[in-house]
């Protein structure tokens, strides 16, 4: 990570976008997965014919019933390491990863509030496309997968954001 | 005791799914808090199965040829349990289902009431068959007489939530339904299955209420007495309605249950049978 860190720093003039998007996870529970939206924020630096993606994940979730909420906080940080192809205007990436899954929970009844916070490590893939919007713009849309401790999760996203 | 997410529910059988684990996060207090809904459904029905059995087992009662049993988490089923049940125990199957999604605004979390009432049923099976698992013997009864056994079922297994409980309104917590307390003037007159019934009555027959009058008048013991004495009658009557082997007649258990019973517990059913099964002649009764 420190690496693809020195890497993006150094590297000069290279294509790069930041931006954010939504997002629509299937999260790994303890007895099936759970499909919750949410939204991303990434950031792309891209010394062709590698690029380095930079994600942070955010997905709010509740189950309600007649005598408790369960609310649930998902953020998933990942720094991807990926390979390019850019025959044209319109970049694919595929790439591999570290991630870090944290998961806050909230019980909520008349009675009681309980919180708590999981944090797992992870492996993060995912492959992407993206490119120029106009001249200052730029689109992306990709598909993921994050292996942690407790499962797989997986999720799917567009978004929007600007070249730099 | 195993856990399965999914898999599929059929008569001859549970083709289980994936393992559940439960993913949980330590509190600052040293326990352990699942990190989502299902994790706390899953938990909250193992802690309450594991009181129950501790519960019966400090009794005396052997309960141990019940396990080990599957929990199947949301099966897929010809049977349409999700428009009607949260949970269920299928008997000859050692398998309890749970349907966490059925029934609007029902709390998730399966409660200690429901996890009782639904060990009553295994312990049911166990008590008038002899065996956990296996073929049920009473599948040879007429449609009628399955109906009633189904009832009496019911009836035992919400006695014995309510007696390990010591609450007549033990399933109030999940699911308010005052058809179920166990202090109702109920009377079995009129809700026996009948045998003129066409099949659309036999299919839509409610076997809770005959069963609701089988535990208020094991309750309406535990009133005179207390409740391990009420339950070790109903155990007994259980058990002695299987050793007759005449499933047709569910009622039986009731005069199995006078039997057994003496000084004010005998006073008590006595005063019970006549008023909630008025049709029954109790030859130990006055």
């Amino acid at each position: 990570m420190i690496w693809l860190v020195s890497a993006a720093l150094a590297a000069e003039p290279l294509d790069a976008s930041v931006g954010a998007g939504v997002d629509l996870s299937a999260l790994r529970g303890s007895a099936r997965h759970d499909v919750a939206a949410g939204f991303r924020l990434w950031g792309t630096v891209s010394p062709q014919p590698w690029s380095a993606t930079f994600e942070v994940a955010v997905i709010p979730h509740a189950d309600h019933s007649g005598l408790y909420t369960y609310r649930t906080l998902d953020v998933d940080v990942s720094a991807i390491a990926e390979i390019v192809a850019a025959p044209h205007a319109t970049a694919f990436r595929a790439g591999l990863g570290p991630a870090l899954v944290v998961r806050t929970t909230t019980f909520v009844s008349d009675a009681t509030k309980v919180a708590n916070i999981g944090v797992e490590g992870g492996l993060r893939a995912r492959v992407a496309l993206d490119g120029p919007l106009g001249k200052h713009l730029a689109w992306s849309w990709h598909m993921g997968s994050t292996a942690h401790v407790s499962g797989v999760d997986w999720d799917v996203g567009l978004g929007l954001g600007v070249a730099l | 005791m195993h856990g399965w997410a999914g898999g599929t529910l059929k008569i001859d059988g549970y083709r289980h799914g994936g393992r559940l684990r439960i993913d949980a996060a330590e509190a600052p207090d040293g326990s352990l808090v699942a990190l989502d809904e299902d994790g706390l459904v899953l938990w909250s029905f193992a802690a309450h199965l594991g009181d129950a059995v501790q519960q019966l087992d400090d009794r005396g009662y052997d309960v141990s040829p019940i396990f080990p049993v599957n929990v199947a988490f949301s099966p897929a089923s010809f049977m349409d349990f999700a428009a009607v049940e949260n949970a269920a125990y299928v008997l000859g199957q050692r398998t309890f289902i749970l349907f966490p999604d059925a029934l609007d605004n029902v709390p998730l979390a399966a409660n200690a009431g429901v996890v009782r009432h639904e060990f009553g049923h295994a312990w049911f099976e166990l008590l008038a068959s002899g065996e956990s698992g296996g073929e049920i013997p009473w599948l040879s009864a007429s449609a009628d007489g399955a109906l009633a056994i189904r009832s009496l079922n019911e009836g035992f297994a919400d006695t014995v939530a309510g007696l390990l409980l010591d609450d007549p309104r033990f399933i109030d917590p999940s699911l308010v339904l005052p058809e179920r307390d166990l202090t109702q003037d109920s009377i079995s007159t009129g809700l026996y299955p009948n045998a003129g019934d066409d099949p659309l009555a036999s299919l839509t027959y409610d076997p809770y209420r005959l069963g609701s009058v089988y535990a208020a008048f094991a309750w309406d013991v535990r009133e005179a007495t207390d409740p391990d004495a009420a339950l070790a009658l109903a155990v007994g009557a259980a058990q002695a309605w299987g050793d007759d082997a005449v499933w047709e007649d569910s009622d039986r258990y009731v005069l199995h249950f006078i039997d057994l019973a003496d000084g004010d517990a005998r006073d008590a059913a006595c005063a019970s049978a006549a008023i909630r099964f008025p049709h029954l002649d109790s030859p130990d009764c006055p």
